[in-house]
């Protein structure tokens, strides 16, 4: 649809872009509900909260919301600059535990995911069964899963112990799974299980995407399985693995609700251990009442989410761009 | 191009709108208070007409006659937030609303239930907008913390004689409903919840123990806990939460209270509960945990498992509330334990008199009028009527909980019930956390502390030391608390 | 001899890879079993029990899940609100998806590029903001955003449009440009190529980006609480207060909470995953 721009006289770029965006009002008024809508719900309110990153917003000064006092970057020096603060502490070991969170769902959906979808991609005939079934975990919400599995991993009652230490004597004894280090396992396994239908679905389509004949002409080269696999199933489904790897980050460094629902459902402190940075910033921001602060730490959360973004890009963009 | 095909987007415009508009019609989740457009003199007019219905409603409550009053031209209806109360949270509060209705035709309620979790950031956010309901339920350790935000409205003087004044309530309940320094009455004592120990007699009895000698002092607890795991090794004595709960806190209270610590200094200026006395007290608590007389997954329970341990026979003894009576009493297919064992031997003691006496944690609920209410007064009337003996008579038996009102405390459903009536004496030892703004902050700070606590006791952590990780971690919640009390904000230090 | 050694390894690989297949199902199913015969227990045998089925099903905690709490009411919220969302999303994005994928309009990498920078804000950091400038349109232009279905909606479209946006925009990408070019010089419109040709063709990801609107609607909480919907999620927490418990009714809650999301998908499973695909690739 680009139509080749005739032969004009020479104009300044000022002029051309204007032609340029003349002709496409159609592109415009197509993407016009969307930009409003991002207008409305992210950008102003996001302008407004770095301003707020910025106020002395807490419980008192809460009724003056923007007009609280201004005190530059005093939260941002808080944070960056006092660790040993009880509250900054408690921000660090939950940004510890997000980035382990998010490190290893990612890899466990990713490797579990493969495997998976390895197996659904062979020539048998309950094939549409098994996908069916793998994909059922999806359909169970978050907050779903966290009561579910928060009841699962009760020490005594709990039916994971139970299955680990009576019938599979696994363990001889049993594990506390919501108290202490363990924590961390225990809203790490539910995530993974809950992300595995998608992570298997949408690697097992891109399975089927690569062409046998690849195949055909590296069994005649005598290529091994993994050599088959490692040098031409990898490299064709990059882009797929790198537009998930972006996902599971934005999904995992968000995450919410299961740690919510998971812990005396949104009564107790999920611990050391068990919190990760978005209950945290909650805490912070509605228990506390120290809004500003709450801002400033979101603030340098985004940043820190930027970063990663960044590397995955530096990481994935030959094969993001090959198109 | 585009011109020709006006039509083909007006039309897809048209669709979406249309959608909007069918979400826009469809019933509302919380239908807004209906704005009534009225013109002043109109609205002087049922002020006026109000006004007068006030006072006749004092002369009913005074001589308990019910009679209509006559209604006023405007139909009002109050938006009202509560927290989920007892097993049917919205039937047991809609009798009251109903009831209130009866008296009142042109008033009607609609309560809406809010969950504990919900309700800190509902409650802000409502706060911060000055758009909140016109009623609502709050913690007795809310109420400090929210008045500061401005949000509440005081009730006046006359509002409260209308009651019967603060004497008319349970003085730990009242000190909560006036946020120190404030001058100001921004709540009325709705109901109250406190603790005590209850108990199986069978277990007291096979154990060979008399309940008022075991339940007498700290000592004489510890050693009872002993006999009974040693003489029926089946049943654990006792069980309590862990960190996995509300309660946390409220929990640790009396035992710090019991021998002689605090929560915050005398001037409310400083942490005081990492003092000696305070330390003490929570060493003796946390060793019944260490002494094996709980459950051994008591600690990642949170309070209603505990009950629920309790319902089931596992347990000789719990610390609760009177709610765990009433649920002794409802069918198990209702969520209760009716019939079972432990049902038919329940029974209430006092916790144990501590070194520096008896104390119990009495917190409960208060209500509210909020500033934005657009319906001040027929607000505060729907309140006033909650905190009469009526009222709470029948609210709180139904909720099982214990009402803040004096009067409705000695009915004979609460004080004649040798159960309740344990709660009821429970209530005269109660003690309240300081109602000052800033507790609700020093409150999550404790309850995060405190949880960590609790994962040392039950040794994640490596070996638990009393001696050393409980003043720790009670010097670090100081540290925090201090820090939140010295000044407003953490970042103008 | 060889021949016969191969398809007999061969035979034996297809059957151990069955046997774990089979045994990652079984993991996978576990937890879903488990919720379904706890929401058949009482809420004491919830909280004792280890047996793996209950002692008498407990059918009847589905009656009482509606009548403890009005759970009908946020059921049928989160219905409305989610599936209003899903429509509005879909259409909107595929709208725009399909400007950014044809158009090489000045600004479209900046709109691309800001619609993915959305998706890397902490909701916690604009929800406060958020919810006073709602507030402050309620007041100025009288439009109802906060405790309505019709907020719920608008703050959803907006959530959720970035993603579903880059979703199509890839989908439409793979859709050769020649059948539209024939259409244009055969006198259509550019609209009118986009909406006879493009349009049909890209239907797989249509649908793969409404379920994917559904399933992420239908788990928002944190704004949901704030915002004061009454969708599911704040719904179900009701079932467990401070004082009184409901794990038999919360669980036979989270069954029924699953039930919209099954049937969707069994109904749509073949085109989504097709679509899903084809969008994730390019």
């Amino acid at each position: 649809m680009e139509i080749v721009t005739p032969i004009s006289p020479p104009k300044t770029r000022l002029q051309a872009w204007r032609e340029r965006a003349a002709r496409h009002r159609l592109a415009y008024l197509m993407i016009a509900p969307t930009l409003f809508a991002m207008l409305l719900v992210h950008l102003v309110p996001t302008v407004e909260a770095l301003y707020m990153s910025m106020l002395d917003l807490n419980q008192y000064t809460l009724g003056q919301f923007l007009r609280a006092p201004f005190i530059g970057l005093a939260n941002y020096r808080f944070l960056l600059l006092t660790p040993d603060n009880p509250i900054v502490r408690g921000l660090g070991q939950a940004t510890r535990n997000t980035i382990i969170y998010s490190v290893v769902v990612n890899a466990a959906t990713l490797g579990l995911g493969m495997v998976t979808a390895l197996l659904l991609n062979r020539r048998f005939w309950w094939r549409g069964l098994a996908r069916t079934l793998i994909l059922m975990p999806w359909v169970v919400p978050t907050y779903a899963v966290g009561l579910l599995w928060g009841m699962m991993w009760l020490r005594e009652r709990g039916v994971i112990n139970i299955i680990l230490v009576d019938w599979l004597h696994l363990m001889d004894q049993r594990p506390f799974w919501l108290i202490g280090p363990n924590t961390l396992w225990a809203i790490i396994i539910p995530t993974i299980w809950r992300q595995l239908p998608f992570a298997t679905i949408m690697l097992l389509s891109a399975l089927q995407t690569v062409p046998e004949d690849l195949y055909d002409a590296a069994v005649v080269d005598g290529a091994s399985l993994w050599q088959r696999f490692r040098h031409i199933t990898l490299p064709w489904i990059k882009p797929v693995v790198a537009i998930m790897l972006l996902w599971g980050m934005i999904f995992t460094f968000f995450g919410y609700n299961i740690v919510v629902m998971m812990f005396g459902n949104g009564g107790g402190y999920p611990g050391e251990w068990g919190d990760l940075l978005m209950p945290a910033l909650e805490r912070q921001s509605f228990r506390y009442w120290l809004f500003g602060l709450g801002a400033a730490a979101s603030t340098l959360m985004m940043f820190g989410m930027m970063f990663f973004v960044f590397l995955w890009y530096r990481t994935f963009r030959s094969s993001l761009t090959q198109e | 191009m585009f011109r020709r095909h006006r039509g083909v987007f007006a039309a897809l415009i048209g669709v979406s709108l249309l959608i909007f508009l069918a979400a826009c019609a469809a019933p509302a989740p919380t239908p807004e208070v209906q704005t009534v457009e009225v013109t002043k003199i109109v609205e002087k007019e049922v002020t006026k007409v109000v006004e007068k219905q006030v006072e006749v409603t004092k002369v009913v409550e005074k001589e308990v006659v019910v009679t209509p009053t006559p209604a006023p031209a405007e139909p009002v209806t109050l938006k009202m937030w509560i927290m989920p109360n007892g097993p049917q949270p919205l039937e047991i509060m809609q009798q009251e609303a109903d009831a209130f209705n009866a008296l009142h035709p042109n008033i009607t309620v609609e309560v809406e239930v809010i969950d504990w979790g919900a309700a800190w950031s509902k409650i802000t956010t409502a706060a911060t907008s000055g758009e909140g309901p016109d009623i609502s339920q709050l913690g007795t350790t809310w109420v400090a913390a929210i008045s500061a935000m401005g949000a509440l409205r005081p009730f006046t003087a006359d509002e409260i004689a209308a009651v019967g004044g603060g004497d008319a309530f349970v003085d730990a309940s009242w000190q909560t409903a006036n946020p120190i320094g404030s001058g100001f009455t921004t709540a009325l004592p709705w109901f109250v919840d406190t603790r005590a120990i209850v108990y199986r007699a069978d277990a007291l009895e096979q154990a060979g123990l008399n309940p008022d000698e075991a339940f007498a002092t700290w000592e004489s607890f510890d050693q009872a806990l002993a006999t009974l795991k040693e003489k029926n090794p089946d049943l654990a004595p006792i069980a309590f939460p862990g960190k996995n709960d509300w309660n946390v806190l409220h929990n640790f209270a009396p035992w710090v209270w019991e021998a002689g610590g605090d929560m915050l200094n005398p001037g409310n200026t400083a942490a005081a509960f990492n003092s000696p006395e305070a330390i003490e007290g929570v060493q003796f608590y946390t060793s019944l945990y260490t002494k094996g007389y709980t459950p051994s997954d008591a600690l990642e329970l949170n309070s209603a498992q505990v009950d629920g341990l309790y319902g089931e026979g596992k347990v000789a003894m719990v610390i609760s509330g009177p709610w765990l009576v009433k649920n002794s009493e409802t069918p198990s297919d209702q969520g209760g334990f009716a019939g079972t064992d432990a049902a038919n031997n329940l029974a209430v003691h006092e916790i144990p008199a501590g070194p520096a006496g008896r104390f119990t944690f009495v917190g409960g609920s208060n209500l509210t009028v909020w500033q934005s209410s657009k319906y001040p007064k027929e607000a505060v009337m729907f309140v006033q009527y909650l905190a009469s003996r009526e009222s709470q008579v029948r609210y709180s038996a139904n909720i099982g909980m214990i009402p803040a009102n004096k009067e409705a405390l000695a009915d004979p459903v609460f004080s004649d019930d040798p159960r309740y009536g344990v709660f009821v004496q429970a209530v005269a030892n109660g003690k309240s956390y300081p109602a000052i703004a800033a507790w609700g902050p020093i409150e999550s700070a404790m309850v995060k502390h405190l949880g960590a606590l609790w994962d040392d006791v039950a040794g994640v952590n490596g070996p638990f030391d009393p001696e050393t990780m409980i003043p720790e971690r009670l010097n670090q919640a100081a540290e925090e608390v201090n820090a939140l009390l010295a000044t407003a904000s953490y970042a103008s230090q | 001899m060889s021949a016969t050694y191969y398809r007999y390894r061969r035979f034996a690989l297809d059957r151990l890879a069955d046997l774990l297949l089979i045994a990652i199902i079984l993991l996978v199913l576990f937890p879903i079993f488990w919720m379904i015969v706890n929401s058949l227990r009482t809420n004491q045998e919830i909280l004792t029990a280890a047996a793996l089925f209950p002692e008498k099903p407990q059918f009847h905690n589905y009656q009482d899940l509606w009548a403890q709490v009005d759970f009908g009411l946020y059921f049928r919220n989160s219905l409305i609100v989610c599936g209003v969302t899903t429509l509005i999303v879909s259409f909107l994005a595929t709208l725009s998806g399909y400007a950014l994928a044809r158009f090489r309009f000045p600004g479209a990498d900046a709109f691309g590029l800001a619609v993915l920078g959305t998706q890397l804000i902490p909701g916690i950091l604009f929800l406060l903001p958020l919810y006073g400038n709602f507030i402050l349109i309620k007041k100025r232009l009288g439009i109802p955003l906060v405790g309505t279905n019709f907020g719920a909606i608008v703050l959803y479209t907006a959530f959720f449009l970035p993603l579903s946006l880059w979703i199509l925009r890839s989908f439409f990408a793979t859709i050769p440009r020649d059948l539209e070019e024939a259409a244009l010089i055969d006198g259509a419109t550019p609209f009118g190529a986009f909406w006879r040709i493009a349009l049909p063709l890209a239907r797989p990801g249509i649908v793969a980006t409404a379920i994917y609107v559904f399933l992420a609607a239908w788990d928002e909480l944190l704004f949901a609480w704030v915002l004061n919907v009454n969708t599911i999620p704040v719904g179900i927490r009701l079932f467990v207060g401070q004082y009184t418990n409901r794990f038999d009714l919360m669980s036979a809650a989270a069954v029924v909470s699953t039930i919209p999301v099954l049937v969707i998908f069994f109904l749509l499973q073949r085109q989504m995953i097709s679509g899903l695909t084809a969008g994730a690739i390019k």
